[in-house]
């Protein structure tokens, strides 16, 4: 009966050094929007309190390009598709300074689409609509014929196929 | 003058092949928006505009954009009786009055007055109503992705919004008794990413709304819109879809993952042991030293 709750003792302290390591983001909402999930992702610089000093570097901007007087921001992975070349070197007169473009900055984001997509069936460069339309055609067939269009390798194009297409969707705009 | 007629012959020959090597999609679909013609509503009127495609060479998949006045504010779409068995994204509306719609059809389409999309409008404000086609891209079911340049019936919408004309309210959908079908796998890509891959569909009075909650402790998430497909993050262990059809009812499906629930259950065992072996050697360490 002793070990018995000596055990669980144990079992609870350690239990609590699991529980401490996380840190949970609950939602946050205004009047007229709710943000669901929300992960931390802070912006460049750091942060501080009285109990914690973050440092961070800049996440994952909005699409596009964002500009200011001594920088420019190409954001979006795959939206900058032929990279020009980076220029490292920051301008050497301070007197007049005009932007520079240090070359797309392409971010990994939380997905990666390998260069040689296999949903890319038409080899376009992007999984889009053709693709769908590609897949559509194919859809409820099995058998080696159809492997290339299989992407969850199940034998058989379906449903979760073309989810997996959505998935990496890129061409809508 | 004899030179002069066969000299404009000529010309008028060969700007007739331009003409005609310059109209396009002869045998392209085309879209069109369907809706009483000739109406006279007065504001706060609701109706609805059907997208629909005719066309003798078969189509699966199609991308539509277009755009409306703003007399008109859009309230929701209707898929009841749609070609449209996969949605990508959903038919939406941008903040711009674009109505955005890509999908495709399992079946491919040949035929006249095929319906995509019921849109539904409400009128607030006095004026002439106007709609325009921005893009129209079909796809034939060739397995090749060959795009054919669709176009637009080019009727003027002869919509108008008057006040004291008739206020026309939406008819209420026919009575549905069957529950949308849903059909809902959990499947992972090449890069190991976890996707809640889903089809939902209902003939009669169409889809509604399809929501998903997750669960990764003990309590369900909210009930969030489900866009095909759901990434499903590792930590969690069961997901729950529903589906709602015009007439309310609803289609639900639970999923687990095991390899999650494997995972946490080898962690409160590996917990469990640790402790036991805590315990053990603490117990070990109290006993008096014999002598």
């Amino acid at each position: 009966m002793k070990s018995i709750t000596e055990t669980i003792v144990a079992a609870g302290a350690l239990a609590s050094l699991f529980a401490g390591a996380s840190v949970l983001a609950t939602d946050y909402s205004s009047t007229n929007f709710v943000v669901k999930d929300p992960v931390i992702a802070p912006g460049s610089g750091f942060a501080t309190s009285s109990a914690f000093q973050l440092w961070s570097v800049i996440g994952e901007p909005a699409i596009g390009i964002s500009a200011g007087g001594t920088f420019t921001l190409k954001g979006g992975f795959l939206y900058f598709p032929a990279p020009a070349s980076a220029t490292s070197t920051p301008p050497e007169s301070a007197a007049a300074p005009h932007p520079v473009d240090y070359g797309p900055f392409v971010f990994i984001p939380s997905r990666v689409v390998p260069l040689s997509a296999a949903c890319d069936f038409n080899e376009d460069g992007v999984c889009g609509i053709a693709d769908f339309s590609i897949l559509l055609y194919y859809y409820e067939r099995s058998g080696p014929s159809v492997a290339k269009y299989d992407l969850n390798k199940n034998e058989t194009v379906d449903f979760p196929d073309i989810s997996i297409l959505f998935y990496y969707w890129e061409s809508f705009v | 003058m004899k030179f002069f007629l066969i000299i404009l012959t000529l010309v008028m020959g060969v700007a007739m092949s331009f003409g005609t090597t310059l109209v396009e999609g002869a045998e392209a679909p085309i879209v069109a928006l369907s809706f009483p013609s000739g109406m006279r509503l007065a504001p706060g009127s609701e109706f609805v505009a059907w997208v629909t495609v005719s066309g003798e060479t078969p189509v699966n998949a199609f991308d539509i954009s277009l755009t409306y006045t703003s007399e008109l504010e859009l309230i929701g779409f209707d898929t009841a009786g749609s070609l449209v068995d996969l949605w990508q994204g959903g038919p939406r509306v941008r903040p711009d009055r674009t109505v955005e719609l890509v999908g495709g059809m399992r079946t491919p389409f040949r035929g006249s007055s095929g319906r995509l999309v019921g849109i539904e409008f409400r009128a607030v404000k006095e004026g002439e109503v106007r709609f325009v086609f921005n893009q129209v891209r079909f796809y034939t079911a060739d397995g090749e992705g060959t795009e054919l340049a669709g176009t637009a019936d080019a009727r003027v919408a002869d919509i108008a919004i008057v006040e004291g004309a008739p206020l026309v309210v939406l008819a209420m959908p026919l009575a549905d008794t069957t529950a949308p079908v849903l059909d809902a796998v959990l499947t992972e890509t090449e890069d190991r990413v976890v996707l809640l891959a889903f089809d939902v569909r209902d003939t009669d009075s169409g889809i509604t709304a399809t929501l998903v909650r997750t669960r990764e402790r003990f309590s369900w998430s909210e009930w969030r819109p489900a866009m095909n497909p759901v990434l499903i993050p590792r930590s969690v262990w069961s997901a729950e879809l529903i589906a709602i059809n015009g007439a309310g009812l609803e289609a639900t499906q639970t999923v687990y993952l095991w390899k999650t629930i494997i995972r946490w259950v080898g962690l409160i065992g590996a917990l469990f042991f640790a402790a036991r072996a805590v315990g053990i050697v603490y117990n070990r360490l109290k006993q008096p030293h014999s002598l």
